[in-house]
């Protein structure tokens, strides 16, 4: 028998999912679920929507070139490093 | 082959080949958890001199990144240790019952105008403004990739606080992301 809908454990599963957490046959089931319930389906696609802007527009910090090389330079030239 | 044993050319090998590649995500990671360019380098510095020192204990190929990262978080909390300050501790119990962040996840639409005119800079600010734990937690996860067993080691937590960290920091995050909207909202209406 099919297990009753449940929109808060869908939300929580489809975060799971969206981690990457889930294997294929959970992600699977979880498509299922997502399909048979509209409200549930919205959230989803927020969420995956949101996720996707933070890791679009969240700036990153990259690491200065002059301290990099000086980096490299220090390992290079030490003999003593162990 | 001993790996006790590496010669300074097969160490220079590993790191040149492997570490140093991830310098930058590295650095970014340091940023976010001190917010000054010289203390962030000095982490980093620190991160690539143990990464050095321990080389022998790293599997060529293995997860390099990760390895770096639980490398430079504990140096961070040994910076902390020796200047007898502690990291700015997350009260989770402070967080139960607010704004139903334990309860219900928070869901925004970003397509709305409001978010899609937000600019990199705010939305770095929302996220810097978050307790240290939770700003990491989603570093490692959303900006990063990393998995759960993975961020669970880099952060020396289990895997079930991974994830209702997770969830709190995203909920967190949102509600931040609303009060910037609703302040740019604001201001674009006057």
């Amino acid at each position: 028998m099919r297990k009753s809908h449940n929109c808060k454990d869908v939300v929580s599963q489809f975060n799971l999912m969206l981690d990457g957490e889930l294997n294929p046959k959970e992600e699977q089931n979880m498509m299922c679920e997502l399909q048979r319930c509209m409200h549930c389906l919205q959230e989803y696609n927020l969420e995956e929507k949101y996720r996707k802007f933070i890791q679009e527009r969240v700036q990153k910090k990259s690491c200065p070139s002059s301290f990099l090389s000086s980096l490299k330079n220090k390992f290079e030239q030490s003999k003593d490093i162990d | 082959m001993s790996k006790d044993k590496l010669t300074k050319l097969e160490k220079d090998k590993i790191f040149n080949g492997e570490l140093i590649p991830q310098a930058d995500a590295l650095y970014n990671f340091a940023y976010s958890l001190v917010f000054e360019e010289a203390r962030a380098q000095d982490l980093v510095q620190e991160a690539y001199l143990k990464a050095y020192r321990f080389i022998h204990s790293f599997e060529p190929g293995s997860n390099a990144k990760a390895w770096l990262f639980q490398i430079l978080k504990n140096a961070f909390i040994n910076e902390y240790r020796k200047k007898s300050r502690q990291p700015q501790k997350v009260d989770f119990e402070d967080f139960k019952d607010k704004n139903q962040l334990e309860k219900q996840s928070i869901s925004i639409d970003i397509e709305q105008d409001v978010y899609t005119h937000m600019i990199g800079d705010e939305i770095t600010s929302a996220l810097n403004s978050l307790p240290v734990d939770f700003r990491v937690a989603i570093i490692l996860s959303d900006i990063e990739g990393f998995t759960y067993e993975e961020i669970a080691k880099i952060t020396d937590i289990p895997i079930g606080t991974v994830r209702s960290r997770l969830f709190r920091a995203r909920n967190l995050m949102k509600e931040q992301l609303r009060e910037y909207a609703k302040e740019k909202g604001f201001k674009e209406l006057r």
